[in-house]
């Protein structure tokens, strides 16, 4: 699905992504984990158009997508999520779903003028589904409310449901757990799960270990903007240059 | 005092075409436009030198550019066509690498290029002097000042029904929710691969269209036109309107022009003058500038705000009813395509 080819990407002087390498498996969920600094946002970033890689290589289903900048990288069907939930705060809770679906008739000022009979129909469809999508994440009650009146846990269930009706292949899910409730950390994590088995791809960059354990098929880690590991959840926990790299990066395969 | 209030009708209708386009611009795609007015004023320009003819009516000392003798309704289109040409060159300059209040700042700038430009370079629009005997449109000539004025208004009203709906059929669109998206967070929307630099330059060359029919209905009103006509003071002020009325609110705009620039320039007349005419200009600043702060402090999403028009209503047809209207009304909710969405959780 999406294969990572010697990526490098530096902010000034320091190196964030070093030469990173990994595929993401098609219908599986990847987890990204690494201390901070390891350059996980970072390559996220990249992968979703916003920066550039200085060398290196993004190959989705068979083209290449480094540097073709988010607009396009979002219409190849790649949707991000953000480690700070973005909501259109002032807009209501429905109108920030409605707008992330892809492909709609009415974007242009022509068309919002002249074929108004064809997009009322398909706004029709589209709040319905957006309203399934938010008896999903059991958002139904707050659909007319400013999407920046929301909870910290609430935003980001109405961000996988925004990224959802955007019907990406490939989710990138940047902390989808950070700071949140642990009874919504799992309504998350089955969400992810659900996504997954209707044949969407995901990565998720997440600290949380239980949240991971619950989610991830595999986990690549990234150390210093290079891969360091990669395998299951418990494979990676027990590997002693992951736990050094985590405890601070000077001792790996340290004397303790 | 029938021809007073006549008077304001007509110019509250014309500000509130501007008050239309500012809004879209501003309100609803986020573009920070400090020169506004600068696109009313070629408007007028345009809609001048097209109906003046040659010699100019009557022959007069004026020098101006194409001295054409069109119909009224034509030198019209024509002004908003060359307000919306000029404002697509703009935008198109600034708007790829600025953002807000970048921008904002090379509108200004940009602004006083244009006035120095008209006032110095006389062959253009008769710089500094400005033109004047523009000829009246309709009957205006033989008819008297109060038929004149209403008339005006009753085109103004027109023109400004016709930008209204474009206006309210774009918000309720799917271009229109791109626009409030984008002005909400770029990055998000173009996370979503919408087309964030086009839409807003249409919504701006929109507004500027806007701005140039107003300028030619401004002038064949006054029947004059001069770069005193044109200060960066106007924009400011059809900004106070804007924000005070309701920033990304039609209505707001209308109500905030019709309210705000004509009781504001009418009470002129009340202030004292400390014994010097010149400080009645500044007195007026200086109310804009309290009536702006109070309603910043006490409603900041103005006095109509943008929650207030009903975001959700679909229009009519299929006989379906929108979505979120026939939940409100209890009816069963049907499901499309989603079935795995089954299961509910609240929070």
């Amino acid at each position: 699905m999406l294969q990572i080819q010697e990526v490098e990407f530096a902010y000034g002087g320091s190196q964030a992504v070093a030469g990173c390498t990994f595929d993401v498996p098609d219908r599986k969920v990847t987890g990204l984990i690494g201390p901070n600094g390891a350059g996980k946002s970072t390559l996220m970033e990249i992968i979703a158009g916003g920066l550039t890689p200085s060398s290196g290589r993004i190959v989705f289903d068979g083209t290449e997508i480094q540097g073709l900048g988010r607009i396009r990288v979002a219409r190849l069907g790649i949707i991000r999520t953000f480690q700070t939930p973005r909501e259109l705060t002032r807009l209501p809770v429905m109108e920030n779903l409605v707008f992330a679906a892809p492909n709609q008739i009415g974007e242009g000022p022509l068309q919002s003028l002249f074929r108004r009979s064809r997009w009322a129909a398909q706004e029709r469809e589209l709040r319905l589904k957006a309203e399934s999508l938010l008896e999903w994440v059991g958002l139904t009650k707050l659909r007319e409310e400013p999407a920046g009146s929301l909870s910290g846990g609430q935003r980001r269930l109405l961000e996988i449901a925004r990224a959802m009706m955007a019907e990406p292949k490939l989710l990138l899910l940047d902390e989808p757990s950070a700071g949140v409730f642990p009874a919504v950390r799992k309504l998350i994590a089955e969400r992810i799960r659900e996504m997954v088995e209707r044949g969407i791809t995901v990565l998720v960059v997440a600290h949380n270990m239980a949240f991971l354990s619950d989610v991830a098929d595999d986990v690549v880690v990234m150390a210093q903007g290079k891969v360091l590991r990669r395998g299951t959840l418990s494979e990676v926990r027990a590997d002693e240059s992951v736990v050094a790299a985590y405890l601070g990066g000077g001792h790996v395969g340290g004397t303790s | 005092m029938l021809y007073f209030i006549a008077d304001l009708l007509a110019l509250g209708a014309i500000n509130a075409i501007m008050a239309v386009g500012l809004n879209l611009q501003y309100g609803q795609a986020g573009i920070l436009n400090f020169t506004y007015y600068t696109f009313v004023a070629i408007g007028a320009y345009i809609g001048a030198v097209t109906t003046m003819g040659h010699p100019p009516v009557p022959a007069s000392e004026e020098t101006f550019i194409l001295q054409w003798n069109l119909p009224w309704p034509v030198a019209l289109v024509l002004a908003g066509a060359v307000a919306g040409v000029l404002g697509l060159f703009m935008v198109l300059v600034v708007i790829r690498r600025l953002r807000s209040d970048y921008l904002a700042i090379v509108t200004v700038s940009l602004g006083f290029i244009v006035w120095d430009l008209i006032t110095n370079y006389v062959p253009l629009f008769n710089g500094a002097n400005g033109l004047f005997n523009v000829p009246y449109i309709l009957n205006g000539a033989t008819a008297s000042e109060i038929t004149y004025t209403l008339e005006v208004f009753g085109v103004a009203m027109v023109v400004l029904a016709v930008c209204v709906w474009v206006v309210r059929s774009i918000f309720r669109s799917p271009y229109g929710r791109v626009l409030r998206a984008i002005r909400e967070d770029e990055v998000v929307a173009a996370s979503f691969g919408k087309a964030t630099t086009s839409s807003r330059v249409w919504a701006f060359v929109l507004g500027c269209v806007m701005a140039g029919l107003a300028g030619a209905l401004l002038v064949f009103y006054v029947n004059a036109w001069n770069p005193q006509g044109f200060l960066a003071e106007e924009s400011f002020i059809l900004m106070a309107a804007i924000v005070i009325g309701g920033p990304g609110n039609y209505w707001g705009a209308v109500l905030g022009t019709f309210v705000f620039v004509e009781l504001l320039s009418e009470i002129e007349r009340y202030l004292p003058n400390f014994g010097n005419g010149a400080l009645v200009g500044a007195g007026r600043a200086v109310l804009i500038g309290i009536v702006l702060i109070v309603v910043i402090r006490f409603r900041p999403d103005g006095l109509i705000p943008e929650r207030w028009l009903r975001w959700y209503r679909v229009p009519a047809g299929g006989g379906q009813g929108g979505a979120a209207g026939s939940q409100s009304r209890g009816e069963p909710r049907r499901r499309l395509g989603w079935p795995w969405l089954g299961q509910r959780s609240e929070i």
